[in-house]
């Protein structure tokens, strides 16, 4: 169990940056989760640390000791992969106990270990079975006991969920996060679906091309993002973004036929910047949808799609050249064609510069 | 309705073997069945076509013929010899030319590869080039490096013969058994060796551990085929030494020149049959075992 720092890290094949620059301390018994999508160098990250890719250039350091060149079986990390690379032709126990075998650890000892983290995962009835009889959930428990079972330093996970069916994910995300707190050990975990991020990690490192975008709980990702890409990235559906001019005089985010009264709070933050260029962005579940009877400023306009989730739904309006998506309650029974009227809640504005993307001003 | 619908899906699937079926019975069992009963007949071209029954002996005859027995001999020697040299050669080929990252590997599979899809005539020409005892190149350098005294001519020599040969049919078939474990060392997901990596196990144990059993059904595959070749097997052995008949046939002919001598060129159909026969017992028996050993089966 220890910290795991990176200084500087990238990543080149050939041509291609896959991770640039990148520096973190994830400390000691921290779930720790890289987040963002396909592509954007995150599993990279984790076979970093692993030791299946070396580093192009930077250093990374598991406690003490810088690893860059420990191979990878002399690192005492431990991964679960994307597809669970359970060995085929071992029985389950064998796959558990193979990396105490090749220790040298006693017999004795190897059964021992094995039954109480069969015990701990509920696979003991599981442990002669070949990896091809098993379910995708009991896939997953048996590469996760194959991970846990030797007490390493460092837990690394490949998408863990990502092959599991929706209810057997929920209920696997709620067990790792108890087995992590269990055990204690650090813990790297990448995913690209927000949720888990959020629901799992203490904190969480968004990536998008091979860059940190931002660092942070996932409370803090969620009411401060850093950057339109982190803003676009976390919360179903994704938040509403609205180019806007500022007209200084009234203090009126103006793009066309929508027209938004900046609220007192960030007048001063945006005026002290003269920036004329702005996107606004706004929740869906932080818009009030009115059907009749809208207040003054409310912004007109027109249902395009209406999908149904239930207890919710979520309404597509059709405002200029703008799509804005709400979540609304089920009883506000707008359908398609339908005149609506929205006002974004208060508080509940972020501001980007739309030259840097970078946030000016928001708050949840 | 639902009747026709289960009849059709309860004889759907052997519909489709059908074709499969039709040739392996025509073109293999058909023949191995009457090539037994051949055996059991006087069938002799150079007398006429009849088929007279005489129980069995050719079976004994065979058996007590110092050729055949010569053949066997030679026979179960290239397979002893061939069958380790081309299993892990392929072997040791597939791995390296698998591994990531390393240089020159594109070159070298290339020219494993090659000799497979030289005619064997072609094949068999160069090597009784290299083998030729005035100006061969295998001589030509014993004696520039003062080991002339070991020079020979190597596919007329009762010792060197049969394994002059050995070594071109190695030479050519190393590449065949290399693409046999290379493909399915391509089909184990990357993960898996690298899961192994990551649980602490060297690179010779990933090898010997995870790779290996893993290409367990190839070396069924590669065993099979270097055990039968070594019984039927005909290019290299006629084209190198069995034209001319080698030392009386002993030297060099495997079971399948023996019996193509007996039925092709002496026309003793019945005779050859029942050597064909025996090969056939001896080949799947050999195959059996090995595998039922190794636990393919």
């Amino acid at each position: 169990m220890v910290d795991v720092v990176l200084r500087e890290v990238s990543k080149s094949f050939q041509e291609v940056k896959a991770v640039d620059g990148l520096s973190v301390k994830i400390d000691d018994g921290e779930f720790f989760t890289l987040l963002g999508p396909s592509g954007c160098g995150k599993t990279t990250v984790l076979r970093l640390v692993a030791g299946l890719e070396t580093v192009t250039k930077g250093e990374i350091y598991l406690g003490e000791v810088r690893v860059n060149d420990v191979p990878a079986k002399d690192r005492d990390v431990a991964m679960v992969f994307q597809d669970y690379a359970l060995y085929p032709h071992m029985s389950i126990f064998e796959n558990l106990s193979l990396c105490l075998k090749v220790r040298k650890v006693p017999k004795q000892e190897i059964r021992q270990k094995v039954d109480e983290v069969a015990e701990l995962l509920r696979i003991g009835d599981l442990l002669s079975r070949k990896p091809s009889q098993l379910s995708g959930g009991q896939q997953q428990r048996a590469a996760v006991g194959r991970a846990i079972i030797r007490k390493p330093k460092v837990f690394l996970m490949d998408e863990p969920l990502s092959n599991l069916d929706a209810i057997l994910r929920v209920s696997m995300r709620a067990e790792l996060i108890a087995l992590q707190k269990r055990l204690g050990t650090t813990l790297i975990c990448v995913t690209h679906d927000q949720v888990e991020a959020m629901t799992m990690s203490d904190r969480i490192l968004v990536m998008n091309r091979g860059q940190v975008q931002q660092l942070g709980t996932p409370r803090e990702i969620f009411s401060h993002p850093a950057n339109k890409f982190v803003e676009t990235f976390i919360g179903t559906p994704p938040m509403n973004f609205v180019e806007c001019d500022l007209l200084e005089k009234e203090a009126i985010l103006d793009a066309g036929e929508f027209r938004l009264e900046v609220p007192g709070y960030l007048r001063s933050i945006m005026t002290d910047r003269k920036l004329e260029k702005l996107v606004v962005g706004f929740r869906p579940d932080k818009i009030i949808v009115y059907t009749r009877d809208p207040p003054e400023h409310a912004i007109q306009a027109r249902v395009f799609v209406r999908e149904e989730l239930g207890n919710q739904a979520i309404l597509s309006m059709r405002i200029g050249e703008y799509i804005i998506k709400s979540l609304v309650a089920e009883d506000v029974l707008a359908k398609p064609d339908d005149t609506v009227w929205f006002l974004p809640r208060e508080n509940s504005l972020h501001i980007f510069d739309k030259k840097t993307e970078t946030s000016i001003a928001g708050c949840e | 309705m639902r009747v026709a619908v289960r009849r059709s899906l309860r004889e759907g699937p052997y519909l489709f073997v059908v074709p499969a079926l039709l040739l392996f019975f025509s073109f293999f069992l058909y023949p191995a069945i009457i090539g037994f009963f051949y055996g059991l007949t006087g069938l002799d071209l150079r007398k006429g076509t009849s088929l007279d029954f005489i129980g069995l002996k050719n079976y004994v005859e065979a058996l007590r013929d110092p050729l055949m027995q010569a053949a066997f001999r030679n026979s179960l020697y290239v397979a002893v010899v061939s069958s380790p040299i081309l299993v892990f050669g392929g072997l040791t080929s597939a791995l390296l030319v698998a591994k990531k990252g390393l240089r020159g590997k594109a070159a070298y599979a290339t020219i494993i590869i090659l000799p497979v899809a030289m005619p064997t005539i072609a094949t068999s020409m160069i090597w009784e080039f290299i083998y030729d005892s005035q100006w061969g190149a295998i001589n030509t350098i014993l004696e520039r490096s003062s080991l002339g005294f070991l020079t020979t001519a190597w596919l007329h020599n009762p010792t060197t013969a049969l394994t002059a040969i050995i070594v071109t049919y190695c030479w050519t078939f190393i590449g065949f058994h290399m693409a046999i474990y290379f493909s399915i060392i391509q089909s184990i997901p990357k993960s898996i060796p690298e899961a192994a990596a990551v649980d602490g196990l060297s690179e010779f144990q990933i090898v010997t551990r995870i790779i290996m059993p893993l290409l367990k059904p190839g070396f069924g595959l590669s065993i099979v085929n270097t055990v039968a070749g070594a019984f039927t097997y005909f290019d290299f052995v006629f084209l190198m030494t069995g034209v001319s008949g080698g030392g009386g046939f002993t030297w060099t002919d495997t079971m399948i020149l023996w019996i193509y001598r007996n039925g092709i060129a002496f026309l003793k159909i019945g005779y050859s049959s029942a050597g064909a026969a025996y090969t056939t017992l001896v080949v799947f028996a050999l195959n059996f075992v090995i595998l039922r050993r190794l636990k393919i089966w």
